[in-house]
This record gives C-alpha cells, sequence and structure tokens, in this order.
C-alpha cells in the first residue's frame, strides 16, 4: 500500500521495476537454452522449461554458469554441471534427495558445498571496475526528476515547512521528486555538459556479537569519487547495463581515500548497532553483575579472613561476565566496485529566468541530489533564494525568526509560514552520550538492525511479535500483549518528515474487523498536532519522536530504576511493618497495664460475693484463653512475615506485603479490645477472699500477664526499624525471653488451676463449665 | 567491598579481512593498462550481491547443523529441544543434565556445530575423564565432521597452536597455566559431577577459565550431596543461587549431610535450575532400543594352543618384570601426582622411566592381544618383534614357528555358531589384520561370502564394502577396530561377534553400537569367544559379568566409568598388570575379581547418584 508520500515512487520507476523481475537474477542468469529439461520418457517436451525451485539452486544454477560449467536443470530440486574441468557435480536442495543420492551435494545454509560457491563467488567479486552504459535522456531526465511547489496545496507544505510535514495526496514530493520554494515551473531545459564520473560502491559485512550470539548484516555505501556525495546504490535494473570496464584511473590515494571515507560513512550505522545490542544486554549484564557482586559480599561476610581471595576471585568473575556480555560490531570490507558512468549537467528554467542546474546520471537514469549550499546535504525540498542558492529544509528552519535571510548572500527567501508542530520542551541532557542510543541512531540503524531494535521495543513495552511484514520504511507487526491482541505500525520515514494524520488513519485501519485490537503507531519521526489529535480520536497509542526518546531513555535506566523501585518496596514493607510492630507493642502494653491495674486490695466480704468473683473471674478467663489463641496466630503471622535468614545482601527479608501487615496491626487493634473487657471483669471482682480465693486471683492475673509478656518478646523479637542488618534487626535473646514467659505462663496457669480446685472443694463453688 | 557500575564492553572495529584494498590495487593497475579486469566482473559482482542473503544465516529459530549434518547423525526431537532451548534462553552457559544414555555428547555436539557453522565458535575445549577421551574424539569425527585433537597425540602442537582440543581433566589441571591465558569461545565439560567438589583444584581452574560458552554434561548433577548441584550451577551462572550457605539456608533440610530437599521448596529449586539445566528423563522420550542376548562361549584350547599361550605369557611376564611397577603397586600414586602436578623441575630420570614403563607397557599390550586374537596374528608379532630385537632372535623365532603348528579352537567354535546362524549376515570383530584375514579365508571356504572391514581401505572401498553388505551380496564382514569406526551396519545386520577381547568396555561397546543403535529393529545377538582359563575367559566371567557390562544401558558405562577413580582408572593397563603380576591362575583370578569389584562399586555409586537426581529433579 503506497499510502504516504515517503513511500511512493516515481510511476515509471514502479513500471521498470513491473517488468523486471529479479533483474540481478535476469543479469546474472543462464540462456534459457541451457536449461532444458531431461527426460527419461520421450513424451517430454524437450523444450519445456524447469525453473529451480528455490533460490538457492537457482543461485548454484547462475554460478555455475558463470564459472563456465554446463547446467543442467534435472528437476526443480536438482541440477547436474560438468565443470570446465571436467567434473560431474550434481546438486540438490532437498533432503530427501541427498540421503538417498550420495553423490548428489545438498545446498545448504552453513554446508560445505554452499560454502563453497559463496566463497568462490566472493573472491571472485571482491574487487571490480564496472561501466555503465548510457541510458535516457538527459533533459527529460531532469525534467521529471523536478516540480513545483503546489500553490493551490492547502497545507503549502512546500512553501511552509519545506520537507518536513508534506503528506497530502497531491504533493509532488510523493514520487520523490525534488521540490523547490522560489522555483518553477520549469519551461525550459538545457544540456550545459557532459563528463565521466568515476564513483566506488563499498560493500561492508557488520558482523555483530553479543550474549545472545551473532548478527549479521549487509550495507552497500555508494559515492562520487570526487565530490563524496551519495550517489544511488546500482539499481537492480543497472545490473543490465554493465560492462566490465577497461580504463579507470585510480591510483593509492585514491583507494585510502575511498576507505577511509566508506568507513565514515559507516560509522553511524556501526555505533546505532553498538548501541542497541548494548541497551538490549545492559539490564540483564547489570543483574548479573549485581548478584556476582551480592553473593561475593555475602561471602565476604561469611567468612571474612579470606578478603584478597574472595577479591581476587570477585574480579575474575565480573571479568568473565564482561567477557560473555561483551559486544563487539565488526565492520568487514567485502568487496568495493568503481563504476564508471556518465553524467549530464542539466539547466532547468523557470517562468521568471531563475535557473537551477541539476546533474544526471546517464548510467544510473537517475538524477543526483541537490545539496544544500550551506551545509551541503542532499535534499529533496528546500528553497532557492534570489541569488540561486539552494537550502535545504533544516537551513531555512534554522532562519526563521530571523527574516528568513538566506546565508549565504544575506539575500531574501521566500516568505516562510509558522510551523504548526508541536513544541516539546526539550528534556534535560542526563542522558545523552554518544553509546547510549537515541532516536538520532535509530535514524542511523541499517534497515535489518531497525527492525530487530522495533521489534525488541515492543518486546520491551509488552507486545509479543507474532508476525512481521516489513518494507523499506515501514514495517506492520501483530501479535499480543498479555491481555490483548495487537496491530503496531513501526515507521522510520526519511530525515525531515513528520507524521501526519494519514499515518494515523493508515495505522487505525489496521484493525479494521477487530476493533478490540490495539493499535500502535511507533515512529522515529515528530508528531504533528493532527497527528496527535487524530490518534486520540481514534485511539491509536502514537509514539513519535519524543515519546520514543523518552522510552529509550527509561530503558536506558531500566536497572537503576529496578533497583530503585526493589529499594523503595522494601523500604516501604519495612515502614508498614514497623507501624504494625509499634501498633502490636502498644495493644501488648494496654493489656499489660490494665492486669497490673486489676491487683487491688479489696476483699470479698461474704461466701455469695466471693461466688460471684469466682464466675467473673472463670468468664473472663474463658475469654481471654480464646482469645489468647488468636493472638498467638497473630504473632506466628507476625514472625512468618520475616525470612528465616539473612537476604543475600545482609538484610532482613521482609516477606509479607503492606496490606498483610496493616491488617495484622487491624487484628491486634480488634483483639486488644476485646482482652481489656475481659481484663475489666477481672480488674471490678475483689482482690481477695476467703478459702483460697486470693491465691487463685493472684494465680490468674501471674498467667494472663506472663501470657502478655511472651506475646510481647515474640514481637520484639524482630524490629523491621533495622532491617537492613539481620542480626540487628533479629533478636533472638527475645525469642528466649517470650520462652520463658509462656514457661512462666504455664505454671502460673497450673497453679491457677490447683487453686481453682481447691476453692472448688472449700467453697463448695460449682464454677460453670 | 567496593562496588561500582561496571558498563558493558563495547567496540568496534573496522577491517579488511579479505584484503579488498590490494585486489582494488590491482585492479587499478589493470585498467590503467586499459585491461578488462574481467570479462565476468559485472556477473560476478551481481552474483555476490544476490550471494549476501546466503550468506546471512538465519536465527536460532531455524538450526543450520541438523541439515548440514543430514548424512552424519539424525538427533532425536527431544535433543533438538535441548539445543533449541541452550541455544535461544539458556546462553552462554548451561548444563545438559539428561539421564544416561539419551545422547547428551550428541546434544553438545549440535551445540557446538551451530555455533560454529555461524561463525560463533571457533575455538573449543572438551574436556572429559580419560577413560572418555578417545570416544568424544571419534564422535565429534563420526558425526559432526569435526577433527579435534588430543593432548596425548602426535599431532597435538600445544595449547597455544590449537582450535580444537580435547584434553583430560588431570592434564586440563597440570596445563592450566597454559590454557588459562588464551580465552575460549566454547568449553564442554563431560561427566561434570567431578566438579561438584568447589574446593578442588579442577573445579576451580575450570571456574577461572576465560570462556564465552560453557557447556557442562553430566547424568548425576547431584552425586552425592545437594550442595553439588548448587556447585554446578555456579559454575555456569555465578551468583544465581547466592553463597552456599545461602542455598543451604533456602533448600536444605539437613545441612550437615545436604541430603534432604526442604519439600516445600522442591518446585521452586526446580524451577531455579531449569533456567541454567535441561533434563531429559527417559520415559520423556519416545526413544526404544532394542534388547541384546549375550552367548558367552568359552572353549578348551587345544594342548598345543594351550602350551604356546603358557610360553608366550611367561616371555612377556619377564619382559613385564624388568620394567618399574605401577604406581598404584607401590602407593606411589599420590606423590607421582603431585610431582607431575607442582614441581617443574622433576622431569629427570622418573620421567624418562615413566616414558620407557609406557612404551614398554604398548608393546607388551600389542603382543599380549596378539596373543588373545589368534595363533596367526601373535606369530606375525613375534617375527616382527625379532627383527627389532636381535637379542631374543632366537627364541621369539622358534615360538614363532610354532604357532604354525597350532590349531585354534576358537576358529572351530566359530565356524560352529556361522553354521548355527546359517544365512544370518554376522559381522565379525577382531584385534588383529592377520586373524580378520585368516578368518576370511576359513569362513569363504566354508560357502559364506566373507570380506574384510579394515583401515587401510579408502573410502569408496570402505562404501562399496558396505554397500554390498547391506546389499546382501557380502554376509559376513570381519572388522578391526580401527577399520570400524563410523560403520552403521544396523540396518542389515543383528549379530556381532567378539572374536577376541577388548580389554576396553569402551571399545566392546563401541562395537556393539555399529548394530545396536537406533534404526536397529531385532534383537541384537553377542557372542564373545575364549579359551577357557585365560585371561579373555577371567575378564568375560569376573569383570564384564560383574557390571552386566553386556546388558547395560547404553551410555551408562561412561559414567560408571568415571565413577571409578574419577575416569582415570586405565582398565586395560591394570588387566595386564592383573595377568604379568599373577604367578598363579587363581592369584589372577583374585586380581580379576578385586577389580570387578572396583567397578562393581562404580556401578553403585552411579546408581545412587542417579537415584538423587531424580530424587530432587524429577
Amino acid at each position: 500500500m503506497k499510502l504516504f508520500k515517503w513511500l511512493r515512487r516515481p510511476k515509471q520507476d514502479q513500471e521498470a521495476r513491473a517488468k523486471a523481475i529479479d533483474p540481478i537474477a535476469l543479469a546474472t542468469a543462464a540462456p534459457a537454452a541451457s536449461v532444458m529439461a531431461r527426460s527419461e520418457v520421450a513424451t517430454h517436451p524437450l523444450t519445456s522449461l524447469i525453473e529451480p525451485r528455490d533460490a538457492l539452486l537457482r543461485f548454484a544454477r547462475d554460478y555455475l554458469l558463470a564459472s563456465g560449467a554446463k547446467v543442467r536443470v534435472e528437476e526443480s530440486d536438482l541440477i547436474t554441471a560438468t565443470l570446465t574441468d571436467g567434473r560431474q557435480m550434481r546438486y540438490t536442495t532437498s533432503l530427501a534427495r541427498a540421503r538417498s543420492e550420495i553423490e548428489t551435494e545438498l545446498l545448504v545454509h552453513g554446508g560445505e558445498a554452499l560454502a563453497t560457491l559463496l566463497d568462490d563467488c566472493a573472491s571472485r567479486s571482491r574487487a571490480v571496475a564496472l561501466r555503465l552504459w548510457e541510458t535516457g535522456d538527459p533533459l527529460t531526465l531532469a525534467q521529471s526528476a523536478f516540480a513545483t511547489p503546489l500553490s493551490t496545496c492547502p497545507h503549502q507544505c512546500a512553501a511552509d515547512e519545506i520537507g518536513n510535514r508534506i503528506r497530502c495526496e497531491e504533493c509532488p514530493q510523493r514520487e520523490g521528486r525534488t521540490v523547490l520554494a522560489g522555483f518553477g515551473p520549469v519551461v525550459r531545459s538545457k544540456e550545459m555538459r557532459r563528463s565521466e564520473h568515476l564513483s566506488v560502491e563499498l560493500t561492508f559485512h557488520l558482523v555483530s556479537t553479543d550474549r545472545r550470539g551473532r548478527h549479521d548484516e549487509w550495507q552497500r555505501i555508494a559515492f562520487d569519487l570526487e565530490s563524496k556525495r551519495t550517489v544511488p546504490l546500482l539499481p537492480l535494473d543497472a545490473l543490465l547495463r554493465m560492462e566490465p570496464a577497461t580504463q579507470v584511473a585510480f591510483d593509492e590515494p585514491a583507494v585510502q581515500d575511498a576507505l577511509a571515507h566508506g568507513q565514515e560513512r559507516l560509522a553511524p550505522a556501526a555505533k546505532a548497532l553498538a548501541a542497541f545490542l548494548r541497551l538490549r544486554s545492559e539490564e540483564d549484564y547489570q543483574r548479573r553483575c549485581d548478584d556476582v557482586q551480592t553473593t561475593y559480599e555475602r561471602l565476604l561476610r561469611e567468612s571474612g579472613d579470606e578478603a584478597d581471595t574472595i577479591h581476587d576471585a570477585l574480579q575474575r568473575e565480573l571479568t568473565r561476565l564482561a567477557d560473555t556480555y561483551a559486544i563487539a560490531v565488526e565492520a568487514q570490507l567485502d568487496s568495493i566496485a568503481l563504476i564508471s558512468s556518465t553524467t549530464a549537467e542539466v539547466a532547468l528554467y523557470d517562468k521568471a529566468g531563475r535557473s537551477v542546474t541539476i546533474t544526471t546520471d546517464l548510467g544510473r537514469a537517475c538524477v543526483l541530489p541537490l545539496s544544500c549550499t550551506r551545509c551541503g546535504d542532499d535534499l529533496q525540498a528546500g528553497a532557492r533564494c534570489a541569488e540561486g542558492h539552494i537550502l535545504c529544509a533544516a537551513c531555512v528552519q534554522r532562519e526563521r525568526g530571523r527574516d528568513v535571510e538566506c546565508p549565504i548572500c544575506a539575500g531574501i527567501a521566500p516568505a516562510v509560514k509558522q510551523t504548526a508542530l508541536v513544541e516539546r520542551v526539550p528534556r534535560s541532557g542526563k542522558l545523552t552520550g554518544s553509546e547510549q542510543l537515541r532516536v538520532a541512531q535509530l535514524e542511523a540503524m541499517t534497515p535489518e538492525t531497525w527492525q530487530l531494535c522495533a521489534t525488541w521495543l515492543l518486546e520491551r513495552m509488552g507486545y509479543t511479535t507474532e508476525q512481521i511484514e516489513t518494507s523499506e520504511h515501514l514495517s506492520r507487526y501483530s501479535g499480543a500483549s498479555s491481555d490483548q491482541q495487537f496491530s503496531a505500525v513501526v515507521m522510520r520515514p526519511p530525515k525531515g518528515v513528520a507524521i501526519g494524520a494519514a499515518e494515523v488513519q493508515y495505522t487505525a485501519a489496521m484493525r479494521a474487523g477487530a476493533p478490540e485490537k490495539q493499535a500502535i503507531l511507533l515512529t522515529t519521526a515528530p508528531g504533528s498536532q493532527e497527528a496527535i489529535a487524530s490518534a486520540e480520536r481514534l485511539g491509536v497509542a502514537l509514539i513519535e519522536r519524543d515519546s520514543l526518546d523518552e522510552l529509550l531513555a527509561q530503558l536506558e535506566a531500566a536497572h537503576t530504576l529496578a533497583v530503585a523501585a526493589e529499594e523503595q518496596a522494601a523500604t516501604d514493607r519495612a515502614t508498614h511493618a514497623e507501624a504494625t510492630r509499634a501498633g502490636l507493642l502498644a495493644e501488648l502494653d494496654a493489656l499489660e497495664d490494665g492486669l497490673a491495674r486489676a491487683v487491688n486490695t479489696r476483699k470479698a466480704g461474704n461466701r455469695a460475693a466471693m461466688v460471684a468473683a469466682v464466675e467473673e473471674i472463670s468468664v473472663a478467663q474463658t475469654v481471654s484463653a480464646q482469645v489468647f489463641v488468636a493472638w498467638e496466630t497473630l504473632t506466628a503471622d507476625w514472625g512468618a512475615s520475616f525470612g528465616e535468614h539473612e537476604a543475600r545482601d545482609g538484610s532482613l527479608p521482609i516477606e509479607a506485603n503492606p496490606e498483610a501487615l496493616d491488617e495484622m496491626r487491624e487484628r491486634a487493634i480488634h483483639l486488644g479490645e476485646v482482652c481489656r473487657q475481659a481484663f475489666e471483669r477481672i480488674r471490678n471482682t475483689p482482690g481477695a477472699g476467703e478459702l483460697g480465693y486470693t491465691a487463685w486471683r493472684k494465680a490468674v492475673l501471674e498467667e494472663l500477664m506472663a501470657r502478655c509478656e511472651a506475646l510481647r518478646w515474640r514481637v520484639t523479637a524482630i524490629n523491621p526499624a533495622a532491617w537492613r542488618d539481620f542480626a540487628q534487626a533479629r533478636d533472638t535473646q527475645a525469642l528466649q525471653q517470650a520462652e520463658e514467659a509462656a514457661q512462666a505462663a504455664s505454671y502460673a496457669h497450673g497453679r491457677a488451676e490447683k487453686a481453682l480446685a481447691q476453692l472448688q472443694t472449700r467453697a463448695r463453688i460449682a464454677v460453670p463449665q | 567491598m567496593q562496588r561500582g557500575q561496571s558498563s558493558l564492553p563495547v567496540s568496534i572495529t573496522f577491517s579488511d579481512p579479505y584484503d579488498v584494498r590490494d585486489a582494488l590495487l590491482q585492479v587499478a593497475r589493470q585498467t590503467a593498462l586499459a585491461h578488462p579486469t574481467h570479462p565476468n566482473a559485472h556477473r560476478w559482482y551481481a552474483l555476490n550481491l544476490r550471494a549476501q542473503a546466503f550468506r546471512t544465516p538465519p536465527s536460532f529459530d531455524t538450526l543450520l547443523a541438523p541439515r548440514v549434518l543430514y548424512d552424519r547423525v539424525r538427533p532425536h526431537p527431544y535433543q533438538l529441544r535441548v539445543v533449541e532451548q541452550v541455544l535461544r534462553e539458556k546462553a552462554p552457559a548451561a548444563i545438559l543434565a539428561d539421564e544416561v544414555g539419551l545422547g547428551k555428547t550428541i546434544e553438545a555436539g549440535l551445540i557446538y556445530k551451530e555455533l560454529a557453522l555461524r561463525g560463533i565458535v571457533r575455538t573449543a575445549l572438551v574436556l572429559a575423564p580419560k577413560a572418555l577421551l578417545s570416544q568424544w574424539q571419534e564422535e565429534l569425527r563420526e558425526h559432526f565432521d569435526e577433527d579435534f585433537v588430543l593432548t596425548d597425540e602426535k599431532r597435538f602442537k600445544g595449547f597455544d597452536a590449537e582450535e580444537r582440543i580435547i584434553c583430560s581433566l588431570p592434564q586440563f589441571v597440570r596445563s592450566f597455566e597454559k590454557l588459562a591465558t588464551r580465552p575460549w569461545d566454547l568449553v564442554i565439560v563431560d561427566e561434570a559431577h567431578l566438579l561438584a567438589n568447589p574446593a578442588s583444584k579442577r573445579r576451580r581452574s575450570v571456574g577461572s577459565l576465560r570462556a564465552r560458552w560453557r557447556l557442562l554434561l553430566t547424568a548425576t548433577p547431584i552425586s552425592n550431596r545437594l550442595t553439588d548441584l548448587y556447585s554446578l550451577i555456579d559454575l555456569v551462572r555465578p551468583g544465581m543461587l547466592g553463597t552456599q550457605r545461602e542455598f543451604e539456608d533456602e533448600y536444605v533440610s539437613d545441612p550437615g549431610t545436604a541430603r534432604i530437599l526442604k519439600p516445600q521448596k522442591a518446585d521452586q529449586l526446580r524451577s531455579t535450575v531449569r533456567q541454567v539445566m535441561c533434563r531429559t528423563r527417559r520415559d520423556e522420550t519416545d526413544i526404544a532400543f532394542s534388547g541384546r542376548v549375550v552367548h558367552t562361549r568359552a572353549v578348551e584350547a587345544t594342548p598345543a594352543e594351550d602350551a604356546l599361550i603358557s610360553d608366550v605369557t611367561d616371555y612377556l611376564r619377564r619382559l613385564y618384570r624388568r620394567i618399574p611397577p605401577p604406581a598404584w603397586r607401590t602407593g606411589e600414586a599420590k606423590k607421582r601426582t603431585r610431582s607431575a602436578r607442582g614441581d617443574k623441575d622433576d622431569t629427570g630420570a622418573t620421567t624418562t622411566a615413566r616414558l620407557n614403563r609406557g612404551a614398554v607397557i604398548r608393546e607388551i599390550m600389542a603382543l599380549q592381544q596378539s596373543l588373545s586374537s589368534s595363533p596367526r596374528a601373535i606369530e606375525q608379532s613375534l617375527r616382527r618383534r625379532a627383527e627389532r630385537h636381535p637379542d631374543e632372535q632366537a627364541m621369539l623365532l622358534a615360538l614363532a614357528d610354532r604357532c604354525r603348528q597350532v590349531e585354534s579352537a576358537k576358529e572351530r567354535l566359530l565356524l560352529d555358531v556361522l553354521d548355527e546362524i546359517t544365512t544370518e549376515p554376522a559381522l565379525i570383530f577382531t584385534l588383529r589384520l592377520e586373524t580378520a584375514a585368516h578368518l576370511r579365508d576359513i569362513i569363504a571356504a566354508r560357502g559364506r561370502t566373507a570380506e574384510c572391514y579394515i583401515g587401510a581401505l579408502n573410502r569408496e572401498e570402505r562404501e562399496s564394502l558396505v554397500e554390498r553388505f547391506t546389499g546382501g551380496a557380502v554376509d559376513t564382514l570381519i572388522a578391526t577396530d580401527a577399520g570400524a569406526e563410523g560403520l552403521n551396519l544396523q540396518q542389515r545386520c543383528h549379530v556381532v561377534f567378539n572374536y577376541d577381547l577388548h580389554w576396553n568396555p569402551m571399545r566392546i561397546e563401541q562395537r556393539i553400537g555399529r548394530i545396536h543403535r537406533l534404526g536397529q529393529e531385532q534383537e541384537v545377538v553377542v557372542y564373545n569367544f575364549a579359551l577357557r582359563d585365560t585371561i579373555d575367559d577371567y575378564v568375560l566371567r569376573l569383570l564384564y559379568q560383574k557390571i552386566n557390562l553386556f546388558t547395560m544401558t547404553i551410555g551408562a558405562l561412561e559414567t560408571v566409568l568415571t565413577e571409578v577413580q574419577e575416569g582415570e582408572l586405565d582398565l586395560e593397563e591394570r588387566i595386564l598388570d592383573a595377568l604379568l603380576h599373577s604367578d598363579t591362575p587363581d592369584q589372577l583370578a583374585q586380581e580379576i575379581e578385586t577389580l570387578g569389584e572396583t567397578l562393581g562399586d562404580g556401578l553403585q555409586r552411579q546408581r545412587y547418584a542417579e537415584s538423587l537426581t531424580t530424587g530432587v529433579l524429577g
């Protein structure tokens, strides 16, 4: 789908492409007559062609033909060849055939047979000098590559924000044509001169390795040897028009120069790849480093007398870890082609007699882009000042608000309207750095790296990609997040292009038929106000340039943030635990206080009063026993909220979450209330009486007091305020005290039972069960 | 301890590995003289652009190795699953802990090959117990087309010079200084439970190796204590389980003996372990091996044969007693190991004596093997020795002449058994070429079509012979051990003869493995021949039957041998020593029985470790 102007191609180009199916294959393929089928059945027509079924076999066929072998395509999965030295070879890509026919070589990725072909092919084409035949008329080429700014354009794209937000259907740039404000329409053209130009095309093999393995990609870079200006890569159909060059003026300094320039051109892509791989591994690496460091720290605590040994071992381990996770990007120069081509300079004139000179490459049948007089960048849209200087969109933008002077001649360029782009507050410069991944580096990435990176970004955002369709600037992803399906459009338009409503609408349309799907538009381009409004209206999650930059910054700091979040969570839990402990102790203190106040010297005046008191105390005692069981459970829960062993960093692990800790505090308040009511009943009874009453009441109070004390020690045994130091946070002596108090409670209970029995006998009291 | 956030090392380099610059200058010089570079230059250039697509390896979702090795190895689905898991999820370090016999070597080999094909791994070091070194070399050669060099081979150029090495663990420890200086792309440690002791030098040495990828192979990651598991995991993912004490606090119920896992922590431990370990149990696979039937036939030697054996053995005994006794007899083993490890000056007389001893032992062993093989074989061996030792010539030639008169009892037995199995195709293994040639003649005389499959045949001759055997044109194949490497005959044959006995049980297993492997649908019948009351008879009865060698689960033998003296037991030399040290048959039987008990203990230990591992890891 060719929705966006930056995805469009001139019509003539499309037609040419339609005609030429796999032009490289055509350029290197065998004549049809040499690939006739052989058949044992006489009725099989001799002239019928069999095409090898897969690209690998077709490549092998073409390789063999290029090396002078006689090749026959026996079956769609089998070719045979007689090599120039007379050897007979059979190649297949079918595993079954290779297994059944021992003499047939299997062509498979990584296999020896294929490696031999590939290595030979590469070694024969390391350095070649080629010449392109002339094709096309320079005047026609020049005129068709130039367009006039649209006076009727509602967005006044070309005139307003040159190159930044041209998105409408009428835009002349949609077919890759150049637009200059202050120039056009072209009414006349004239060829000025022709000359031979030598350009160079370098192919680099980018090999990158990280913990996950290895990633390979290829990058071609082409530029004019003299001016170093970018020239288009050899188009596939140009390969049909190539011949070996016979005379190329090229010396050693020129070689050095070309290679140095090639490296300079490749460097941003290589750096971007390294930055991406680093970011992809960084969090895991830091986590592993933390694991190792905390382990060794603990080891040091466990056996402090071996500090030096442990320190050495740690350093060794960290070095090993760095070895394992190291990122290496190697750009290997694979081949170089010197390409000689005829260029023609053509002057284009508009009605007003203003002229622009443009260079056409007759070998490549294309127009070389104009370059900005100020910054030297190639441009597709720009402005021509009255003196004829050409400025790119960015340079025009820079001069905005300063009377739009042409910085070259101080002449006045055509008026420029204010932009409708959303103004963003610039980010703080904390996370900038050449090694860090930023949008600028995403833009410098090769297409393969970009696709890897985009997939990873979606993954980090929680989306698992199941399917990818990709083209030059746009990829469509579909898959699922944890809770819903999604479809995403990932765009990396050329520099200077902003995302508009059309792109957002396109993204929204991707979920047609499944409105519940989440639609995401992820792009390196800035978003216009229209795009943002449209995204809000259509429910599309728009992650444009600035948001993407923020996302990258977050990912960069992911490990630090995760560590900080863990620390925060631990501190939160500790704070809640502290509050709970305080709450529990306050309740227990109050209970002990209540029991202390229950001691009195008031005497039961008669038997009836004593019987009533016994009854009251017994009821309170029963209630208290029940509540103390709940208290025991609560203190057990409290103890279980903390780890039995120190955490790796030496802290007290707080395993309960804040809600659970808060709930314990509430339980304590409730239990305290019930207990207090029971103790109040005891307090209201006489403190002394006849026939052993006094001893019994005292024993009951002692038991309750001891049980409170045991509970208090259990709570005190853990001090979450000191959670960072396990030894300090866990008080083992307090636990012993708790045991002793529990023992004392048990003895007091025994005494109380005994005293009650005596009292019942002596006073003939029947106590309710 | 000072803590700091270290940043991930990143390097970006530009290189010209193919000398493109020079090639370009050459082109410039040619074109300056108006010479076209090449008439097809544009075509090659275009082809090379097309080739880029095929030079970029696909992601790990598509494995290359199984397709590249299509004619060498056919991995089981569970093995491929393990390879995928390691490459995609566990990289760059993992423990392969499949149960015995499920092919951990194949998995490790596939991982190595996959990484090598993708250019990720170039240098590789395999560490294994001594008993398994040659098996590793053969498997890597046969299944993965990879030529690894053993450190004791003549062609070994040194640790710095070789890219792919197989080394025994003690040798590794001794040579650690040399090995540690260079980084390795991949290190594979077989029978890795030998590294479980964190204080051992070998464990620390492996831990200190600079290796990007690490694979530890063991069927029993827990051989004695739960902390064995900790130790291995800490080797592949340091810090993952914290310190050993932390691990014990977390998972172990009995910190003293560390044999009981806290029940409530079992699932947590298994899930943690799964992050670094792949373990397949036999019952999780659809692997089904046919059974084995073993017939051990001991036959009385003919009187002349008996006398010959006795006289030659006496001669060998005299030879053997001239050299210093082995270390295990003098109790010098530890002292010797210490001096070899640490004392660099200790390379004088002791080392020379040891080397001489080794050479004599090899010579005696060769003679003894010939004697066990056939009168024809010992005759040739004695004559060859007579040429090298003029002082013993008369006696040796006299013995050799007697061999001609001797009729072999095993020959008669073989012919009888072949008659019993009628037209069934058979694979006969022998140690000696002379025996093989003689057997071919006498078998052919009985009407069977017999051929020799020996190391001297070239590739075409081998392929042709195998084709004739599998096609039915030949029904008896007589193979020597050296010749039979890489032979797969399971489709045609299910009867194998050990005409003479190899004293290395691994070699016996390899012989049977030629027909007892995946694809064998019939029960495998193994015939073992020996002359009664000879050393071979004792070895068969008292040693191999003790550990059920012939019916043992495939792959279990390696583990058992590893359990005996940590894989350093040289069984062949021990048997030879028993034979030549003993003066009476009873003494010999006693010696062999003791050796059998040692192997039996190894078997017990292996079974215990297996049950412990299964109990903890499932």
